[in-house]
């Protein structure tokens, strides 16, 4: 146990669960504020490239100046401007491999758990060879057929988690057809569609909710890897996995090349996962407040 | 139209086979009543004696695969719904039929409020909108004594108790006006007050909407308070049906004699209650003879050989078994 006195302890207080994590929460809305304003609130072009100033430091280093807050890189491109920019390439690369994998995992997942029988066979079992193939090899093989792009990376990352979704689904499905509002809604004279998309959607929702925040910082650190590998989006777009990888080479002579990109990927992933670690807390029924309702 | 003007419901020879790995399990075989409308008719039995599946078929909801209604007639008004096609079942579902299940905790969806549930069920079948929809709502849920509807109509599942969740789903069930409303075990999750209270409630709604009731037990009490006739099913059969009064004051097959016997008596202290030897069968096992001969105290050869004939002993109530 984890004494509350302790700072480690006060840091744990505020993220439990009823509080809100306020933390991830403003660093969530931070970074999302950056992803919307992009290049207009960045100090620099985020390709801008200026020799004189290359393997400029941090401003708190020696050598360092305000005029490049976290230092420059190789070609003397100003990394905070970069990293702002690079934002909103990583959460539209969420957003939509999320929406692509959700909702194609969710109506499957439904379908499969709720008709059983061989459309569930077939679908799952499609869904566990997907998720058996390694995400980096689809990349790299789309990248290779297609050549990397943006879209490569969506559809790859949409293959893998609608596999992701459609499990999580069909088991939640699996126990709550069984309940017996679902079959009272057949004594009613619901359809099968009415029922999936009325009575058993609504009560997956919160699940889906949480998994979607939770996945999200899995799906940002996939994109870092993919473009570290270079089956990601193309330069010169500013990405947080390429500056990483670029980096890779200056890390024992100018650390903060790959260093602050890191950083961001650790930082949005690990919010994203603590928020959606309370979120499913918060959702979960029983901890609704009783005689609140209406 | 039947020959019978006051017929609501005639099940004939029903038969509902389970086809499973293990063999066919002949859940329902060969099962037919009558109930009229208005009437309440009980359907009495031990667990997995084919009472819920009796049920389920009628409404046409057996889980297929492995389930499916293998033979009989299912008449109601006339029509054989087992003929109709699965849309127009549908129509009949909830409209003509409706159906009252066991658990009330789980036979609410958790996350809409009764009184959305209440307006889906009635927008279904009847196609009100707006205030006339909430306002029929609202009368419904008063109409199951549920003390100020217009508040409880805002109310979540979770914050019913388990009597008052079975009084929504009553209000649910009669919403589209059926004709016929099966009940399935409704009170066993219920505690003893509470049952009362909801039988008690069950019959007010009956005379105020005609509907004719099938009503599923395993409890005799319950049956004697709330039928007028009922059948006893054994092992997928009925084996003996009549008024209430028939059955307990003459019950002839050796299985309801022996129910009779087994029931507790406010008049006489027994030490021990007595109970029947043995286990029924297990159903997929291919049964010639009466399924009750090898617990049955005065069964004889012939009964291992074929299954007696129902015979009508007094009027109105029949029997299946070689004694008669």
């Amino acid at each position: 146990m984890i004494k509350s006195n302790s700072p480690m302890g006060f840091i744990f207080k505020i993220f439990r669960p009823g509080r809100y994590p306020v933390i991830p929460i403003t660093i969530i809305c931070i970074f999302i504020l950056l992803a919307v304003l992009g290049q207009a609130i960045a100090p620099y072009s985020a390709n801008q490239i200026d020799l004189r100033e290359r393997f400029t430091p941090p401003f708190f280093m020696e050598g360092g100046s305000m005029r490049h807050l976290l230092g420059t890189d190789a070609m003397g491109r100003d990394i905070l401007s970069r990293i702002i920019v690079g934002t909103r390439v990583s959460f539209i690369v969420a957003i939509l491999s999320l929406t692509l994998g959700g909702v194609v995992g969710t109506a499957l997942g439904i379908i499969s758990g709720f008709y059983g029988g061989t459309i569930d066979s077939i679908l799952m079992r499609t869904a566990d060879a997907t998720l058996a193939f390694p995400i980096i090899l689809l990349a790299m093989l789309l990248a290779i057929i297609i050549g990397p792009s943006l879209q490569n990376v969506v559809i790859s990352l949409g293959i893998v988690l609608w596999a992701r979704y459609a499990r999580v689904v069909r088991g939640e499905v699996l126990s709550l057809k069984e309940r017996d509002f679902v079959a009272l809604a057949r004594i009613a004279g619901a359809s099968g569609i009415r029922i999936m998309w009325k009575h058993l959607f609504p009560n997956i929702r919160s699940t889906l909710l949480v998994l979607l925040t939770l996945q999200v910082g899995w799906v940002i650190i996939v994109e870092a890897s993919l473009s570290f590998i270079g089956a990601g989006i193309p330069g010169p777009t500013p990405v947080w996995g390429s500056m990483i990888a670029k980096g890779r080479d200056y890390v024992t002579t100018a650390w903060w090349i790959p260093f602050f990109p890191g950083m961001a990927v650790a930082i949005v992933c690990l919010s994203f996962n603590m928020f959606g670690d309370w979120l499913r807390e918060a959702l979960d029924p029983r901890m609704r407040q009783v005689g609140g309702g209406g | 139209m039947g020959d019978n003007m006051s017929e609501l419901l005639n099940v004939k020879n029903l038969k509902t086979y389970f086809f499973t790995k293990y063999g066919t399990v002949k859940a329902v075989d060969g099962v037919s009543f009558k109930v009229d409308k208005g009437e309440t008719f009980g359907i009495v039995g031990e667990s997995g004696c084919g009472k819920s599946i009796t049920a389920l078929s009628i409404m046409r909801l057996v889980p297929d695969p492995p389930g499916r209604i293998v033979g009989g007639e299912i008449v109601l008004e006339g029509e054989d719904i087992l003929k109709i096609s699965d849309n127009e079942m549908r129509k009949v579902r909830g409209k003509k039929i409706s159906m009252i299940l066991q658990d009330p905790m789980t036979s609410l969806n958790p996350v809409f409020t009764i009184g959305i549930q209440l307006e889906e069920a009635i927008k279904i079948h009847q196609g009100l909108k707006g205030r006339s929809l909430r306002e029929r709502a609202i009368e419904l849920l008063e109409m199951v004594q549920i003390s100020s509807a217009a508040v409880r109509y805002k109310n979540w599942p979770h914050q019913l108790s388990g009597g008052m969740r079975q009084r929504v789903i009553g209000a649910i069930s009669v919403s589209s006006e059926p004709r016929l409303l099966i009940a399935d075990e409704p009170t066993t999750a219920l505690d003893a007050t509470i049952q009362v209270q909801f039988l008690r409630l069950l019959r007010e709604l009956q005379e105020k909407t005609g509907v004719g009731l099938v009503f599923i037990t395993h409890d005799f009490g319950i049956i004697a308070r709330m039928c007028q006739r009922a059948a006893v099913m054994y092992a997928g059969r009925i084996v003996e049906t009549g008024s209430v009064r028939d059955l307990f004051d003459n019950p002839s097959h050796p299985y309801t004699a022996a129910l009779m016997r087994s029931l507790p008596k406010l008049e006489e202290k027994v030490e021990r209650l007595a109970s029947i030897e043995g286990q029924p069968p297990p159903l997929n096992d291919d049964i010639q003879g009466c399924r009750f001969a090898e617990r049955c105290t005065v069964a004889e050869h012939q009964c291992r050989l074929s299954y007696p004939d129902e015979t009508e002993i007094s009027d109105g109530h029949f029997v299946s078994c070689w004694k008669f």
